[in-house]
């Protein structure tokens, strides 16, 4: 008794349902029912709703606990929802704190479902953490023009050709058009939802030389001129670093060369940092980057303070646990975990290998496809069917959470703002992570999880053909 | 998946469904009565069936509103889920007050399984109560994972991997 056939037969076989001699009940019984003046009491309503309001209204409270059992450490009791979390982590600006949650939400993993289960050392232990707000500072025009004096563009102010209310973006230059493939100027823009986030872009660098040596007689390069680094014309690393802090400084970002992260090569090189809050790194981070000529290509940051709302109750990483096949728990996390914990790139290149029949070698695949014969085809093919195929079931792999560590997790709510909140960076056993809003329930109200429905990709039809 | 939107112009569904007469309600659910006769059957004695089914579809006409087209029947597996557990506790409440307080049970029971397969009645009383709602919503109500899933208002994949885990537990007590 241990396949699951087996187990399935075994269950069917002993339904209750099937020894019982109970007559079917009448339709009479709707008939009485849609008569009835029944009146829902507090408790029989409040059950009957979803969970997600039964979330909204019972506020800070654990699910299944009765107020008078609970132990509630809430600076700040909830009555409603404090955050409304986004349908979508799409959002109009770049370098947002959502990048990479967009970039994690996208992976749609059609072959494998994970299941998690706790390792023995996992705390069990709730707690509590401030959330933060993250408010805009300024004005479009002023920052802008903070902007410009400090990268020394000229120019005037303007709005992008697809302004609107939902995307407001704001541009500074002498340019009109600003994504131009002839612009050569440079320009500041920033997008006024969010972080305020704000770029400079300078379109005239040199990119690495793409010269073609020799040309064949259909007009297609034969041989490409190796590009050449011009170290000499860069920037010293110090040089890079002072100016990368002169830069984050005068932008809002109070940070010393200890919080920097240096990337230098003879063919350029860039600088980035994290907003630290209550000495925690977030995903909202600021860069400035060189070209091979030595000239400030690109730099970005936002114009945005932490503003502290209040102290919630959170959950323990093993309760977390059952929010890991949830994406909507999903929190972006400060990007220094990308670079000290890289697993999960290399790990998803080979989970997301095609799945092939590896009893099938290439010597056994035929070159010509064969033409079946007349009376093959009137047999050999079905009828169509209404049926939609049988979906490709995923492939479970189980995973052990075998640490937790606390960090503030960057979300994007209905009103394009973005706060930072509790969350657990949850390692597994194959050395990659997941994130995890650790905020009890009721704190966010969460979109409809339907637009998060994972759907399996539907099989081949093989019941055609061949 | 089922989503609504207000569509200038034409009547909600909401609206429509408020608007449900008697007959139409009785039409629409008769149809069900045997699944939630079985369903019934599955949880509580035989002399309870017909107050507890009489006691869902008057939830069900009460909140006639909020069916969901096209899913009635997970709709009212939950609202089933309710009345059996409130059942459950209001009649142990009686012998202790602190069963008020301990997690929704509304899966069929040891004892309702136990006259058909003994040994497979002692490890479905080692499963938690959500364990045992997850397997019989696919086993007993013959769910697919989506409906399941409506039920227990979770992700159908979050339904799937609990129903994997929760199988995989069983397998482990009955070997």
């Amino acid at each position: 008794m241990n396949t699951p056939d087996e187990l399935d037969a075994r269950l069917r076989k002993a339904d209750p349902a099937n020894k019982a001699k109970t007559e079917p009940l009448s339709a009479e019984i709707l008939a009485a029912a849609s008569k009835s003046k029944l009146r829902l009491g507090l408790t029989q309503r409040f059950e009957l709703l979803s969970a997600r309001a039964r979330g909204f209204a019972l506020g800070g409270l654990v699910s299944g606990t009765a107020a008078i059992l609970a132990v509630a450490v809430v600076v700040n009791p909830v009555q409603t929802p404090l955050i409304q979390l986004a349908a979508s982590y799409q959002n109009p600006s770049n370098g947002s704190p959502s990048s990479e949650a967009s970039a994690d939400k996208m992976m749609s993993m059609p072959f494998f479902s994970y299941e998690y289960v706790a390792g023995s050392n996992l705390s069990n232990e709730g707690g509590s953490g401030q959330i933060y707000k993250l408010v805009r500072t300024g004005t479009p025009e002023s920052v802008l023009q903070k902007i410009a004096r400090l990268f020394e563009v000229q120019g005037s102010f303007k709005k992008f050709p697809d302004f609107s209310e939902a995307n407001p973006g704001y541009f500074f230059g002498e340019s009109d058009d600003p994504w131009g493939i002839d612009s050569v100027s440079p320009i500041v823009s920033v997008w006024w939802s969010g972080t305020a986030s704000w770029y400079y872009s300078n379109p005239s660098d040199s990119s690495i030389s793409t010269d073609c040596r020799s040309i064949d007689a259909e007009g297609f390069c034969e041989e490409w001129i190796d590009p050449v680094p011009t170290p000499e014309l860069l920037p010293s690393k110090s040089e890079a670093i002072a100016k990368a802090l002169e830069v984050f400084n005068a932008t809002g970002l109070a940070v010393t060369e200890s919080d920097l992260r240096v990337d230098w090569s003879e063919w350029g090189g860039s600088v980035t940092a994290a907003m630290v809050v209550d000495n925690q790194p977030t995903s909202i981070e600021w860069y400035i980057g060189w070209g091979s000529d030595g000239e400030i290509s690109y730099a970005q940051g936002h114009s945005v303070v932490a503003q502290a709302v209040g102290t919630y109750n959170t959950i323990s990483p093993v309760q977390a646990i059952d929010r890991l096949d949830q994406w909507i728990w999903y929190g972006s996390p400060p990007s220094y975990l990308y670079e000290k914990y890289p697993a999960i790139y290399s790990d998803m290149s080979v989970r997301n290998e095609p799945l092939v029949d590896p009893e099938v070698s290439e010597t056994e695949v035929t070159a010509e496809p064969i033409e079946p014969s007349p009376s093959e085809t009137a047999s050999a093919v079905p009828e169509p069917t209404e049926t939609e195929p049988a979906p490709v079931e995923p492939q479970v792999v189980t995973l052990t959470i075998v640490r937790a560590e606390s960090a503030l997790l960057g979300i994007w709510d209905a009103a394009g703002d973005v706060w930072l909140v509790p969350g657990w960076i949850m390692f597994n056993d194959e050395g990659w992570w997941s994130t995890v809003i650790s905020l009890i329930e009721g704190i966010i109200a969460l979109p409809d999880p339907d637009i998060f429905e994972i759907e399996p990709l539907p099989a081949e039809d093989s019941s055609v053909g061949n | 998946m089922t989503t609504y939107r207000v569509v200038s112009g034409e009547t909600t569904f909401a609206s429509r469904i408020t608007a449900m007469t008697p007959e139409e309600f009785t039409s629409t659910y008769r149809q069900l009565l045997p699944q939630i006769t079985k369903y019934l059957v599955r949880r509580v004695s035989h002399s309870e069936v017909e107050d507890l089914a009489s006691r869902i579809f008057e939830i069900a006409w009460t909140k006639r509103s909020e069916a969901p087209k096209g899913f009635e029947l997970p709709w009212l597996y939950r609202i089933a889920g309710f009345v059996v557990a409130n059942h459950r506790r209001t009649e142990k409440a009686k012998e202790n007050f602190l069963v008020l307080f301990r997690p929704r049970d509304s899966a069929p029971s040891a004892e309702d399984i136990a006259l058909s397969d003994l040994s497979l009645s002692e490890a479905w009383a080692k499963l938690t109560p959500a364990e045992r709602q997850v397997i019989s919503l696919s086993s007993f109500e013959d769910l697919n994972n989506a409906d399941s899933a409506k039920v227990l208002e979770i992700s159908t994949n979050a339904f799937a991997l609990r129903l994997s885990k929760a199988k995989a537990k069983l397998r482990g007590l009955l070997s």
